[in-house]
């Protein structure tokens, strides 16, 4: 029997994917998806790096791996997104005194409110004072440190599996990716996120010339793997051809925070999301303060509990919430150690329990959830000795030598395959997609010396085509809320780019054009075109 | 005179600023109209092609283009009449791997309108390759084909039967993954934790 360290029998390696769809939108004074932004900062990317900080406080190691995609690091650079911010946070500072004054007298109200003045104060100085409006400051920190491992995401989102067919489309969204990551964090990524675990055959090759070692899939992407891999999904097997390692995510913990019945978020103490001040005051008291005029939004003041499956709804009580998510962290706990126990019975080496989580569950979806992983990696640490929290890179450390098998197609959308992206509602985008880069390519391969306005030019043209192949937008479609600025941002970021390419073609452009495109689809700074080159 | 002069200009100043400026700095709230640029798709790419995608294991999905070159060069060779009096159909090869030079195991032929830009089908077969050919079904000469597509391989959906011996599966481990997990396919982003 193989030991993990200190005598621990297995590993359990939580994984969390952070990632929101690249919104910027300088032309609109305010927008509801740059809302998606800031609701995310106040809680879920805060309230983490407050329980890294908690942890480091007390001298408690931890290891998480954490995926910073590219479209949410550049928008925590974004000088404009940072000030909105910063005016954002202040809005709901104002309306957080009003509401005080308002519940006056009603304890059960005021303390809630008070509970999140004081997030919303702690907000301001981890943002601002801290990490100086940029939160990359404070995920790299943690990084320096030895408590996360950061790994990237394909550049825009773009889902994998249907890119298409030219190379040098997924070469790109995987190249820029490992650059604008080693810019920002230093160092290279170890592993990749593939975006909604979408994964073929033969992808990992290009992941591989990148120097990604790992990359994580859903379960059935190592159940279907052939040949049969020897530890199921307890272990990582490798990709033949490219020697990438795959790991899988384990259902048993999924299970106990995602399902929708058995899952802890849905327990009755915990905060109600669907009851919010922006639906449920008056408009004239609230309207001033809703991000849009006229238009009720979430602001992230919601005071009550789950209390029942129902409308039924009583006012949230935060000890009770805490208590439960200390609870349910002891309980996550325990069924671990009796899933490692029961597994390296069976295995010649310590089990790896890979669960991966969307990083906005935690704090967003579930607002007790980052307090629960606060609690899980305490109560690990002090209350058991048969598993420890790892990394995947940790584990290819210590067990470097793994079954080689090719991992099946899937991914961790609806149904484990292509389908959320490729349906009725969307399928119509590929066409323009694949015959976009298609373009790109060809214009590339055609330029010889190009001048530095060319050069310029064929650089947003790029930006334009990856914004293009957000899978955000397809899956946007399928879910059918916000059809239409899907569509809009796959239109207009395709009419762009052509636009540059006509441009381009004919030898004239238009500068105070090529100058406003660049300013609002500003990712990626250093950006350069030639990845589009046929090798 | 110079007071009655003084005072006009006063009011006209006076004027200014309650019609224009006052106005104006009320107006600092109201958001302004999003710059749209208006930008279409083009229906057509001037380019015959035929491209395959996976959507599952059992389904296929294909969009393609035949351009008025291709129908005229059609009608050139094989006669006006014989494209009036066919019909369009897909062909489905299922071969026996991705080589050079695969062998066709089966075919299948698919009848689809003539409007369609694009079709899904059933194959019903994981872990399978395919390749498709769009064209005609003339009366006098059977299929002739357009355009021919990419392969596409359908993904698994079922453990290997393969076994490499150095790495023999845990039966027993195996078990329970499958039996006491009845592990759930995918449906784990944060839109389905939403649906609540």
């Amino acid at each position: 029997m193989l030991n993990a360290d200190n005598g621990r029998q297995g590993y359990l390696a939580m994984v969390l994917h952070a990632h929101l769809p690249y919104v910027h939108h300088p032309e609109e004074e305010r927008s509801l998806e740059e809302k998606w932004f800031f609701e995310a900062i106040i809680e879920t990317y805060v309230p983490l790096l407050m329980v890294f900080q908690n942890l480091n406080r007390d001298g408690i190691p931890f290891r998480l791996t954490m995926s910073l995609t590219p479209p949410l690091v550049s928008m925590f650079a974004n000088g404009i997104l940072q000030k909105r911010f910063l005016d954002y946070l202040e809005n709901l500072r104002i309306l957080g005194e009003k509401e005080a004054k308002r519940v006056k007298g009603d304890s059960e109200f005021e303390s809630i409110i008070e509970m999140y003045r004081k997030r919303l104060e702690e907000t301001f100085y981890v943002f601002h004072d801290l990490y100086h409006d940029n939160l990359t400051e404070g995920f790299r920190y943690f990084q320096n440190q030895g408590c996360l491992e950061l790994i990237t995401c394909a550049v825009t989102h773009g889902y994998m599996p249907l890119l298409g067919l030219q190379q040098e489309a997924l070469k790109t969204q995987v190249e820029t990716a490992v650059k604008i990551h080693t810019d920002v964090f230093g160092r290279k990524p170890l592993g990749i996120w593939l975006p909604e675990c979408g994964y073929y055959p033969d992808s990992d090759i290009i992941l591989a010339q990148n120097g990604i070692k790992y990359f994580i899939l859903d379960t059935h992407g190592l159940i279907y793997a052939s040949p049969k891999p020897r530890y199921g999904i307890y272990a990582p097997i490798m990709c033949p051809k490219s020697g990438v390692a795959a790991f899988a995510r384990d259902p048993e913990s999924s299970k106990q925070v995602w399902s929708v019945n058995e899952g802890y978020p849905g327990d009755m103490d915990y905060r109600e999301f669907y009851r919010d001040i922006g639906y449920d005051l008056d408009m004239d008291y609230i309207g001033p303060h809703l991000h849009l005029p006229a238009l009720r939004s979430d602001t992230g003041l919601k005071y009550y509990r789950i209390t029942s499956k129902g409308d039924y709804k009583l006012p949230y009580n935060p000890f009770w919430a805490r208590d439960k998510a200390a609870s349910h962290a002891g309980n996550f706990m325990f069924n671990r150690e009796h899933q490692v126990r029961h597994l390296s019975s069976l295995m010649d080496r310590p089990p790896i329990i890979v669960a991966p989580y969307d990083a906005e569950l935690f704090g967003h979806w579930w607002f007790e959830g980052p307090m629960w992983i606060e609690f899980l990696i305490r109560k690990v640490y002090y209350d058991q000795h048969h598993f420890s929290m790892i990394t995947p890179g940790d584990y290819l450390e210590r067990h470097p030598h793994n079954q080689p098998s090719e991992p099946s197609q899937s991914s961790w959308g609806n149904k484990g395959y292509n389908e959320v992206w490729l349906n009725g509602s969307n399928d119509w985008i590929y066409r323009h997609l694949h015959h976009a880069a298609q373009r790109l390519i060809n214009i590339t391969n055609s330029i010889f010396e190009p001048s530095p306005i060319v050069k310029r030019a064929m650089n947003q043209a790029c930006r334009e085509l990856l914004l293009a192949q957000s899978s955000d937008w397809a899956f946007i479609m399928k879910t059918g809320t916000m059809v239409e600025y899907a569509t809009r941002r796959t239109v207009t970021h395709l009419g762009r780019m052509h636009r540059i390419c006509d441009e381009v073609d004919n030898g004239y452009f238009d500068l105070k054009w090529l100058q406003e495109v660049e300013e609002k689809d500003n990712i990626l700074p250093e950006m350069d075109y030639r990845h589009y080159q046929t090798i | 005179m110079l007071v009655f002069f003084t005072l006009a200009v006063i009011a006209v100043l006076l004027g200014y600023f309650v019609y224009y400026v006052l106005p104006r700095q009320q107006k600092k709230i109201i958001i302004q109209e999003p710059h749209r640029e208006e930008y279409y798709l083009s229906p057509a790419y001037g380019e015959d092609e035929l491209v395959v995608m996976a959507q599952d294991p059992e389904w296929l999905y294909a969009y393609w283009e035949i351009t008025p070159t291709k129908i005229e060069e059609f009608k050139k060779t094989h006669g006006n009449d014989t494209w009036e009096m066919s019909l369009p159909l897909l062909r489905l090869y299922q071969l026996d791997s991705k080589d050079q030079e695969p062998k066709i195991v089966s075919f299948h032929d698919i009848p689809i309108n003539s409007e369609a830009q694009s079709w899904y089908m059933r194959v019903g077969r994981p872990d399978t390759f395919y390749q498709l050919e769009l064209g005609r079904m003339t009366k006098e000469k059977g299929f002739i084909s357009l355009v021919r597509s990419n392969l596409v391989r359908t993904p698994r959906n079922s453990p290997s039967t393969i076994i490499d011996p150095l790495w023999p599966p845990i039966e027993a481990l195996w078990h329970g993954l499958i039996k006491s997990n009845g592990f759930s396919i995918g449906g784990v982003s944060s839109v389905d934790a939403q649906r609540r």
